[in-house]
Formats: structure tokens, C-alpha cells, sequence
């Protein structure tokens, strides 16, 4: 081997020079902690409208005037919070999105307890989703609205939308796993043989605390080891401390997900891949996506590791609509939602498209629960 | 016949003579035993007609004078003592038979130790860190787990049953898991090795960083590929299979344990509550079934 022409002293300095730097990060760094730091999430105001158990529904508070008839329905996945669409001002969606005039309303799932180790697939989709549709249905005086699914939401609300196609009036899907028959994304290999009878008979629900770990396994380098680097690194930076535990808020915020439908979706869906093929069951009724007449536009992720773009672009060749639409990004799963670049693409994209869906709109009050 | 061994000290007379005057004076003991134990029945001082203190003094009485009778004559003491002095020899015999017996309970425990070792996977100190824990996994089920499968006996079997179940699992669990986490750091162990063979390779081409942070860059992104592979593998859904898989069964264990201990406890247990929740949850169902039948009819 040849000598490194790299001399030591060089190196020494080096290293001095990073530990000073590195010190210097620290001081700064302690202020910063120790200040006051605003790091609240989910500032943007509702009204909660109606609950039933533990589920609510949220309505947000129009910016000026509705632009869009009928009223959007986002329905947020049973893992993680829905107030990842509202993480901090100049990066919520759901700001975005009133500022265009859509009116918003979002499902908040709760904490489900062991109370709630029983609900089924079935129970979200027929029972609670149904319910908040029929509410909004009323309360807006229409027969149908536009739904926008997210990651698992997005699969119920396919399942809705395929079983109750009259009361919707278009499909958003995003980040929605429809096709589980894929070996590009981790979970669906973890899944792949999974003994889920074991584990729901045994811990009934899903704690959040294990789905917390099983994603941090996902990348442990970059998510138990790198991310806090970085985060070190940038300790003297104010705003960038507070997005920064901003996420780590939402992040580890992870309520239990139900055993019973845990179980199905694992089964059903994971292992027997029955929601892409028609086959699926829920509530004894089959969900078939020929049944999903109204127009789909469907986005997902480039670098989506957790729903690769294998288990989204199947959909629009699978449902009976003929006005469907993909839409990749170059991003990864959060990254359609958070990153303030994507949501420069992603949020005039989903407007863009409700306008032309819903050409008979007309401006109404800013409640926007005037008729039609 | 064998001698008897006192004959010669003249021993008999003088003992049979003692065994009756012995007989004589315990016989006039237990009369007047049994002539306070009458008058204190007619006072109604021992209320209960055979008491067990004076009863037991009578059969104790009764079976000396039996055998001080017997001892009384001659021939039959000659007899008895004949037959004390086969005594030695068949001590030694029990003793014998005895010492036998559990030196081949130990010559076999022996034979296990020894053989223990070979049971199991290759135990030497070159694979140690990489099979510690599956090394010790095979042999303790294949030579300790079955001294906990002794099906047990008695009016508590069915609990030590159980407590052995649960320590059996436990043992299993933590093995499982222990192997679980090593797998888990192999990667790190990997990536190590992989950054100082790419150190060596940028020395020999003269392309060495001074920037500390370039070297974790790469040892970030050798790991981060590392795992992303790892996590494909057969060996480690084997292992993540397993581990969920010992970790349930020892919950289901304990959990049986925890709720035998809390059923003289007055709180309800997580079985009754899942029975209760289970029985609200399927009445609201049928409620909310109902109300939206009933309102479609009224539609």
C-alpha cells in the first residue's frame, strides 16, 4: 500500500476545525432549545361537526369564497394522524386547498382503545364513513361530493366509492396502495407470511408504538441514525428545529389500529391481494372497482417506499370509470404532503381538477351549506 | 439355627424377668388410667365419649402388655433376638441397594453432561458471536426443555403446568429475541468492515478525504443499502417470523398466569372485559343495523 499523502497534521487541524465549528453549533444550539419554540401542528381552524364513538368530522373554516360546489371529504389512513395535512402554515395542504376555495371536511379516526379491538373493515366503511357522508350529504342539502383518499384511506375510500358509487361525485386517490402484489416495497414482503391470527389473537389491537418501530425498521439508518445527525447539525437554526420536532410530533403520533380490521387488511389485501381483483368482501357485499363510474384522478410517488408506485398504477386500468388520470411525483410517500415543492404541483393539480369535475359550481356563502 | 449371640451371657432369664415386672407395673398403670377416665366421664368432664389423648394412652397400654407378654417367654424372646441379629446384614443390603441405585442416577446425569455438548451447533469460540444465541436455543430445547414438560401431579397440577409453560416459553422467547437483535446489528458489523476496505482502496488511489463528514456519508449510504438488501433476505423474515411468533406465545403464557392470579381478586380480567366488549360492540351494530332499516322505511 502507498503512503496517504494526506498528512496528519492536516487531519488533526481538520478535526480541530470541525469541533470548533461543532461547539460553536451547540452554544447556539442550547438557546435555541431553550427559547421559546412554536412547534404546534394542525393550527388551522374547525369546527367538528358531528361524532359517533371516537371518530369525528372535522369541518375547516372556508377562506373567503367556496369556489367548488360540492364539498371535499378527505379520509386520512387508521395509521398515523390526519394532521399531517396541516403540519405548519406554508406547508398545509389543507390551507392550501381552502385558499382555492374548496370546502374541507376530514375524518378524524381518534385513538382506538381495546374497546375498539372488535371493528371491522366493514364498521369504517359502512358504518362510520357512510355516516359522516350521509351528514355531509344533508347538511350541504346534495346528493353526492368529492372524495379524496389518503394512503389506507384511500383504499376505503375505493372500497366506499365501489359500494356506494351514487353519493360520490369524483375519486382522489393518494398514495393509495390498490395493488399488494408487489415486491419493490418492504412491507409487502414483511407481510407476505405473516401469522396475523397470531398476533391480532394475541395483542387484539395494533399498537401504535409497534407500527412506530416496524417504520423506523424500515430505514434505521436513515431514520434511527442520519435524521438526528442532521438534526445536531442544525441545532442553531431556529426554524429548523421546529419543523424539525414538528415531524417527530406527527411522526411517532400513532394510534392503535383496530385487531379485526388489521386482520383483513393484512389478510385480504397484503396476502390474498383481493382488492385489485374484485374479490374482496366487506360487509358481506364484494367490492367491485368496475362499480367506480364517477372520474379518479390518482397521484402517488416516484420514491414511495411504503406504497410503491407498483401497488398504485394499476388502479385506473381497474376501475369501470373512463375519466381516470395518474399522476406520479417525484417524491416519496410524505413527501407529496409536506414538501413544500410538491405541494406547488400537487395541491393546484387536485383544484385544478375538482373545478373541471365540478363545472356546475357556482360561488356560494362562505358556510358553503347553501343549496344547489 | 444360628446361635443366638446373648445365649452365653445367660442374658435370657434376666430379661424376660424384667419385661414382666415392667408388664406388671404399667398393667396396674393403665387400671387406674382407666378408672380416672370413667369417673371423669360421669362428672361430664371430658364431654366426648373417646377423646383421642386418653384413647391413645389405652392403645398404647394395651400394645405394651402385648408385647412384654410375648417378651415374657423365654422361647419366644430367644426367637426375637435371633432374628436382631440378622439385622446387620440386611441393613447393608438396603444400604447396598440404595448406594447402587443413585450412583446410577449420577453415572447418568454424568453420561448427559457429557454428551450435551454435541447436541448442539458448532460451540467453538470462532463462531461464538454469531451462533451464541441459536447455539443456546438448541440446547436448551433439546436438553433442559424437557424437564419441564414432566406432566406434574396433585391437586395444583394444572398450575404448575402452566408456570412451566410460561418459563419454557419465556426461555424460548428470549433466545428467539436476543437472536433477533443480533441479526439486527450484523449490517452495522458489515458496514464497518466495508468502509475500511473502501479506505484502503481510496489510499491506494490517493483520493483520501480530510473531511470527516465524507467518511460518514459513505458509511451511511453502505449501511442504508446493507439494510435495504437485509431486510430481503430469507435468513432474516425467518428470524422476524419466529420472534413475533415466541413473543405472543409467551404473552398468551403469562397472561393465563396473570388472570388464574386475579381471578380470587375482585377486578375483572382482560378475558371478561374482551367477552364484554365484544357482546356492546355486537349490540350497537345491531342498533345502528336497525336504525337505518327503520330509516328506509320511513324514506
Amino acid at each position: 500500500m502507498s503512503q496517504s499523502k494526506i498528512s496528519i497534521d492536516h487531519i488533526l487541524a481538520k478535526l480541530a476545525e470541525d469541533s470548533k465549528a461543532t461547539r460553536s453549533i451547540l452554544e447556539k444550539g442550547q438557546e435555541v432549545l431553550l427559547d421559546e419554540l412554536d412547534t404546534s401542528i394542525a393550527k388551522t381552524p374547525y369546527d367538528v361537526v358531528w361524532e359517533e364513538d371516537r371518530v369525528k368530522l372535522k369541518h375547516y373554516r372556508p377562506l373567503g369564497t367556496v369556489k367548488v360546489k360540492k364539498p371535499l371529504l378527505i379520509v386520512y389512513a387508521l395509521i398515523n394522524r390526519e394532521t399531517m395535512l396541516d403540519l405548519q402554515p406554508g406547508r398545509s395542504v389543507i390551507q392550501s386547498l381552502l385558499k382555492e376555495g374548496i370546502d374541507i371536511y376530514m375524518i378524524d379516526w381518534g385513538y382506538p382503545t381495546r374497546m375498539d379491538r372488535f371493528l371491522t373493515i366493514d364498521d369504517h366503511v359502512n358504518g362510520y364513513l357512510d355516516n359522516a357522508i350521509d351528514f355531509v350529504l344533508a347538511r350541504h342539502r346534495t346528493d353526492s361530493l368529492n372524495l379524496m383518499g389518503v394512503c389506507m384511506g384511500g383504499s376505503f375510500s375505493l372500497m366506499y366509492s365501489a359500494l356506494h358509487p351514487r353519493k360520490i361525485k369524483s375519486l382522489i386517490t393518494t398514495v393509495t396502495p390498490s395493488n399488494f402484489d408487489t415486491d419493490q416495497g418492504l412491507l409487502h414482503q414483511w407481510t407476505r407470511n405473516l401469522d396475523v391470527d397470531a398476533i391480532v389473537d394475541t395483542y387484539g389491537n395494533l399498537s401504535g408504538d409497534a407500527l412506530n418501530f416496524i417504520f423506523l425498521l424500515l430505514n434505521p439508518a436513515r431514520l434511527m441514525i442520519d435524521k438526528y445527525i442532521g438534526f445536531v447539525e442544525h441545532l442553531d437554526n431556529k426554524e429548523f428545529v421546529e419543523n424539525f420536532i414538528r415531524m417527530e410530533k406527527w411522526i411517532f403520533d400513532s394510534p392503535d389500529v383496530p385487531g379485526e380490521t388489521y386482520r383483513q387488511f393484512i389478510k385480504d389485501c397484503y396476502q390474498k391481494n383481493l382488492l385489485i381483483k374484485s374479490e374482496m368482501e366487506v360487509g358481506g357485499q364484494r367490492v367491485e372497482l368496475d362499480k367506480i363510474t364517477m372520474p379518479l384522478l390518482n397521484i402517488y410517488g416516484k420514491y414511495d417506499h411504503l406504497v410503491p408506485p407498483e401497488a398504485c398504477e394499476k388502479l385506473t386500468a381497474a376501475v369501470g370509470s373512463e375519466d381516470t388520470e395518474d399522476v406520479c411525483l417525484d417524491t416519496g410517500h410524505i413527501g407529496i404532503y409536506v414538501s413544500s415543492k410538491c405541494q406547488k404541483e400537487f395541491v393546484p393539480k387536485i383544484v385544478s381538477w375538482l373545478k373541471e369535475k365540478n363545472l356546475d359550481a357556482v360561488t356560494t356563502s362562505a358556510t358553503g351549506t347553501d343549496a344547489n | 439355627m444360628k446361635q443366638n449371640p446373648f445365649s452365653n451371657l445367660g442374658v435370657d432369664p434376666m430379661v424376660a424377668g424384667w419385661m414382666k415386672a415392667a408388664s406388671v407395673s404399667l398393667g396396674e398403670f393403665g387400671k387406674q388410667w382407666q378408672q380416672f377416665n370413667q369417673s371423669s366421664n360421669q362428672s361430664g368432664t371430658n364431654s366426648k365419649k373417646g377423646t383421642t389423648g386418653p384413647d391413645s394412652l389405652e392403645a398404647l397400654l394395651k400394645t405394651w402388655r402385648m408385647v412384654s407378654s410375648t417378651f415374657s417367654h423365654p422361647d419366644a424372646f430367644n426367637s426375637q433376638v435371633s432374628g436382631l441379629g440378622e439385622l446387620p446384614s440386611v441393613m447393608m443390603k438396603f444400604a447396598q441397594d440404595q448406594l447402587e441405585g443413585f450412583s446410577n442416577v449420577q453415572q447418568q446425569m454424568l453420561d448427559k453432561i457429557k454428551n450435551s455438548g454435541s447436541t448442539g451447533l458448532p460451540l467453538n469460540f470462532g463462531m461464538l458471536d454469531k451462533h451464541f444465541f441459536s447455539g443456546w436455543k438448541t440446547f436448551y430445547q433439546q436438553e433442559l426443555s424437557q424437564y419441564l414438560h414432566i406432566p406434574q401431579l396433585g391437586l395444583n397440577r394444572f398450575h404448575q403446568e402452566k408456570l412451566h409453560q410460561l418459563l419454557d416459553s419465556f426461555n424460548l422467547m428470549q433466545s428467539t429475541v436476543g437472536e433477533f437483535i443480533a441479526v439486527l446489528f450484523q449490517p452495522v458489523e458489515r458496514s464497518f468492515k466495508s468502509l475500511q476496505d473502501k479506505y484502503l482502496e481510496l489510499a491506494e488511489k490517493n483520493e483520501l478525504s480530510d473531511n470527516a463528514k465524507d467518511y460518514y456519508q459513505m458509511w451511511i449510504q453502505i449501511l442504508e443499502k446493507d439494510y435495504a438488501s437485509f431486510f430481503k433476505t430469507p435468513e432474516y423474515l425467518e428470524i422476524l417470523g419466529k420472534s413475533l411468533k415466541a413473543m405472543a406465545e409467551f404473552k398468551v403464557k403469562r397472561d393465563e398466569i396473570i388472570q388464574d392470579l386475579m381471578a380470587d381478586l375482585p377486578i375483572p380480567t382482560e378475558k371478561e372485559m374482551n367477552e364484554l366488549y365484544k357482546e356492546v360492540y355486537r349490540l350497537k351494530k345491531r342498533v345502528r343495523d336497525l336504525e337505518k332499516k327503520d330509516a328506509g322505511k320511513q324514506q
